[in-house]
């Protein structure tokens, strides 16, 4: 493939897959700044190995440069940022039962204790959640965009899913708190 | 204990990841276990607040453009020449050379500002008209003409 190939199957593959790769990034780390030079980090890495080595699901190949670039980010800034983090914004559905259930269940506030119990889950649990719930990839796909067996994929998303149903519980809707 | 087994089984069927024989075993199950069958329901409603109150990412933003740095048509000619972007044959690389300087001779004052000429048989002596160096202004009796360009010795 030639250079000027390379860059139109870039221009590509930037086009069809910088939205839903930002959108994970986004996710799982919430600096909208930083996420978007991840992205574009990301793009520049599919470059290089383009050359060396194209691959043959392109999407799941550049979810696995977007997922070592996470990991190393969240190397970078270490546990305690995220825990500051979460402790500013932090608004768990324990709180939310002693509040007026009508005024806090609704919008925005909702949108980020919902995003708040996810960032609180433990990085080997939220990265297949958010691939599988957000960006639509089965099993096997993040099986090989993390490095897991397929087992363990499942294992560890019914783990999460658990984690979330019992913390937000007082978000689910009565009926099934009563079934 | 059983149960927990069952349990991973219905996320992987809430995600369509279970085989024909898993789904007809926990079939068989849920029809026995009310304690799954409140568990697929709180999985489902979980599902579907995760879904509903998803914050959406905002839109990524393109990535910030360099402008172009401006440059001379001479600096654009001898970049490109220098790139080989343009070839010129010698011949009229030489004519071309010719003529610039032609026209830098041709063009140039007459008469340097500060330099003592004759004029109407007396001497005086060029000064310069504020910025514009090719034009000329004469001192002593003639300092009241008006402003010349290009004279000649």
């Amino acid at each position: 493939m030639n250079r000027k190939r390379q860059d139109e199957r870039l221009n590509d593959l930037y086009r069809e897959h910088s939205g839903s790769i930002f959108g994970f990034l986004y996710r799982a780390l919430r600096d909208r700044e930083r996420c978007e030079e991840l992205t574009h980090d990301c793009f520049i890495i599919c470059r290089k190995r383009l050359v060396e080595s194209p691959p043959d699901n392109e999407r799941f190949f550049l979810y696995g440069i977007a997922h070592n670039l996470y990991r190393e980010e969240r190397r970078r800034l270490g546990r305690q940022r995220r825990l500051m983090v979460e402790k500013r914004d932090r608004l768990t559905g324990e709180e939310i039962t002693q509040r007026d259930q009508h005024d806090e269940l609704v919008g925005a506030q909702t949108a980020g204790i919902v995003r708040n119990e996810i960032g609180r889950l433990p990085d080997e649990l939220q990265v297949p959640l958010i691939l599988r719930e957000y960006q639509d990839c089965n099993y096997e796909e993040i099986a090989g965009i993390v490095g897991i067996p397929v087992g363990t994929v499942r294992s560890r998303i019914f783990r999460a899913r658990k984690i979330l149903a019992e913390r937000l519980r007082p978000l689910l809707e009565p009926k099934h708190e009563v079934e | 204990m059983h149960c927990d087994r069952y349990q991973e089984l219905i996320s992987a069927l809430h995600d369509g990841e279970l085989s024909d024989a898993e789904t007809r075993e926990l079939t068989e199950h849920l029809a026995a276990c009310p304690a799954c069958r409140l568990f697929q329901a709180e999985l489902t409603a979980t599902g579907t607040v995760l879904q509903s109150w998803d914050e959406t990412p905002p839109a990524l933003r393109p990535l910030p453009t360099s402008p172009e740095p401006t440059r001379s048509p001479l600096e654009w000619i001898v970049a490109h020449l220098l790139r080989g972007r343009i070839s010129i044959p010698v011949p009229a690389f030489g004519a071309l050379l010719l003529l610039v300087l032609a026209l830098l001779y041709w063009g140039r004052p007459a008469v340097e500002v500060g330099e003592q000429v004759q004029f109407a048989d007396s001497d005086v002596v060029t000064q310069s008209l504020g910025e514009r160096s090719d034009l000329i202004v004469f001192s002593g009796q003639f300092a009241n003409l008006e402003p010349q360009g290009h004279w000649r010795r």
